[in-house]
């Protein structure tokens, strides 16, 4: 406990030698991470660097250890092997010192449905240690914030989904961390919900927040993040802004499906066709959405016509077809692998 | 990412960080962070009665039916005080604050199951040994709760009340019963 005053201390007497914020500021430096449970490597070498007041990205197919490196970075776990830091502090000698700057708001929601929202809110202030009038004033705050005044003196048993997400979030927000860690805060929740949620991240942003998130929703992230990191089999597979991600593909992406359920042998044997084609570079088969295909182009205005008229000429029928730039969920499918079946040769 | 510089802080660093920690303040903050826990599980506790009422029926139901079937012991058998009563009540005393000590746990395991206690371990506790003594000290109120409803029925019952002093030190030992138990 005492390592943790001095370092406070030190602390408070940098930052007025060094006032005037640092873009290039790291908030969280995360290097060479593992952490095994048993015989599973949750984490086997995750080493990504977070600036100060970025939105930071966090995606991967479940189970790739993303939550497992939030909660190590939380305090919450003991990492086996690895450097965390939280602003120039370490996670695993100095954790009291970390919480104090960290919000995490879990996967689940972590409330009491004896109490009301409220009751909650100022018991959470009360572990945070704030004052009275400090209390008074943040509750209302957060309250405010999170649209959730009215429903503030209600017990949270009767919250709906969206709300209980609001009210955890509320509580991560109460101690005004420097640091957010939202683990997949818009997950199951409705459209007004997660519109809320975003504007909330961005306004915290703005007001000098770093927010660390993860989250299945590729548009959110792409919409969102500043940079992302993409994580499989618990290693860091590609790191970098949403845009240079998609540059990095290249090419156009243009979806195919030729029927709402196209059997597997027809969508093969439509791709061979396909490959034909000089604009087609490749075609992927993906199973998981009627093995409809996924085609990279060039970026050739006629490439659309080009394909129907083979369909055409082949008398196949055409469900939908669309053309779009990369998306992040095009990045994400092409270093994980996932979710993509190569066809059968 | 060419230079990292450090130790650094960020625009308005929480504004609730205190620079210096002496005892006074960390008593302080221990106790505020177990008067918010402890006032937590009265919340629950008054929000959900029927825990309170199974809590005090349990007892007398020892009391009552299974007192009942002793009764007829030989005189002698069960000390010498003589009064039946009062030996059963003192036993059911004991009997109430171990029950209810050995559980003092259960809410932190609920907790656990459902994710709560990670929040509070998240928290800049002073120290996490406040969510144990906020149990202690709601499950040492909630004892201590029973034995005077005992108390009261046995006097009912025919054993006569016990004068302040002995109601004082009946509630000592169920303290000290209730905590050393608590504790294991």
């Amino acid at each position: 406990m005492s390592i943790a005053i001095d370092n406070r201390h030190n602390e408070i007497q940098a930052k007025t030698s060094d006032n005037g914020a640092n873009s290039n500021e790291i908030a969280i430096v995360i290097q060479n991470l593992k952490k095994r449970y048993g015989t599973v490597d949750a984490v086997k070498n995750v080493s990504l660097e977070v600036r100060s007041g970025e939105i930071f990205g966090l995606l991967g197919p479940n189970g790739t250890g993303k939550t497992t490196t939030l909660r190590c970075l939380c305090t919450l776990v003991q990492p086996d092997e690895g450097l965390l830091e939280v602003y120039g502090i370490s996670v695993t000698q100095n954790p009291a010192a970390v919480r104090q700057r960290l919000g995490y708001v879990a996967q689940e929601v972590a409330l009491d449905k004896m109490m009301t929202g409220r009751e909650l809110l100022e018991m959470h202030s009360d572990l945070y240690h704030l004052s009275k009038a400090q209390r008074t004033d943040r509750i209302q705050s957060v309250l405010t914030t999170l649209d959730l005044m009215e429903y503030a003196d209600r017990l949270i048993g009767t919250y709906s989904g969206g709300l209980k997400k609001r009210l955890d979030l509320a509580a991560g927000l109460l101690h005004n961390p420097q640091i957010l860690v939202l683990d997949e805060p818009t997950a199951g929740l409705d459209i007004e919900s997660r519109q809320i949620m975003w504007t909330l991240i961005r306004e915290l942003q703005q007001s000098g927040t770093t927010i660390l998130i993860t989250s299945h929703y590729l548009e959110e992230i792409d919409a969102l993040a500043d940079r992302v990191a993409i994580l499989d089999r618990g290693t860091v597979i590609a790191l970098g802004s949403p845009q240079d991600l998609k540059k990095s593909i290249g090419g156009d992406r243009v979806t195919l499906r030729i029927r709402e359920f196209t059997p597997l042998s027809e969508a093969t044997e439509v791709r061979e066709h396909l490959l034909k084609l000089d604009v087609v570079k490749s075609v992927t088969l993906n199973e998981f959405q009627g093995n409809s295909l996924n085609l990279v182009v060039e970026a050739q205005s006629d490439v659309l016509a080009q394909i129907e008229s083979k369909l055409n000429s082949l008398n196949l029928p055409l469900f939908g077809i669309s053309r779009s730039q990369p998306s992040l969920e095009d990045v994400y499918l092409a270093v994980t692998g996932k979710c993509i079946t190569e066809p059968l040769n | 990412m060419t230079q990292i510089i450090r130790p650094t802080q960020s625009a308005s660093p929480a504004q609730f960080d205190y620079p210096d920690l002496s005892p006074s303040i960390k008593i302080l903050h221990f106790i505020q962070e177990t008067r918010a826990l402890t006032k937590r599980l009265f919340i629950q506790l008054i929000r959900r009665p029927s825990t309170l009422i199974a809590g005090l029926v349990q007892p007398l139901m020892w009391l009552v039916l299974f007192g009942a079937l002793f009764q007829n012991a030989p005189d002698g058998f069960m000390g010498t005080s003589g009064q039946y009563q009062k030996f059963l009540g003192a036993g059911v005393i004991v009997f109430t604050a171990f029950g209810g000590a050995l559980n003092a746990g259960l809410p932190v395991m609920f907790d656990r199951e459902f994710g709560f206690l990670n929040r509070l371990l998240m928290a800049p506790l002073v120290s996490r040994s406040s969510i144990v003594v906020a149990s202690a000290i709601f499950i040492m109120s909630l004892s201590l709760l029973q034995t005077l409803v005992i108390v009261g029925t046995i006097a009912i019952l025919g054993a006569g009340l016990p004068n302040i002093l002995g109601i004082l030190l009946i509630m000592a030992i169920v303290m000290v019963l209730v905590l050393a138990v608590t504790s294991l």
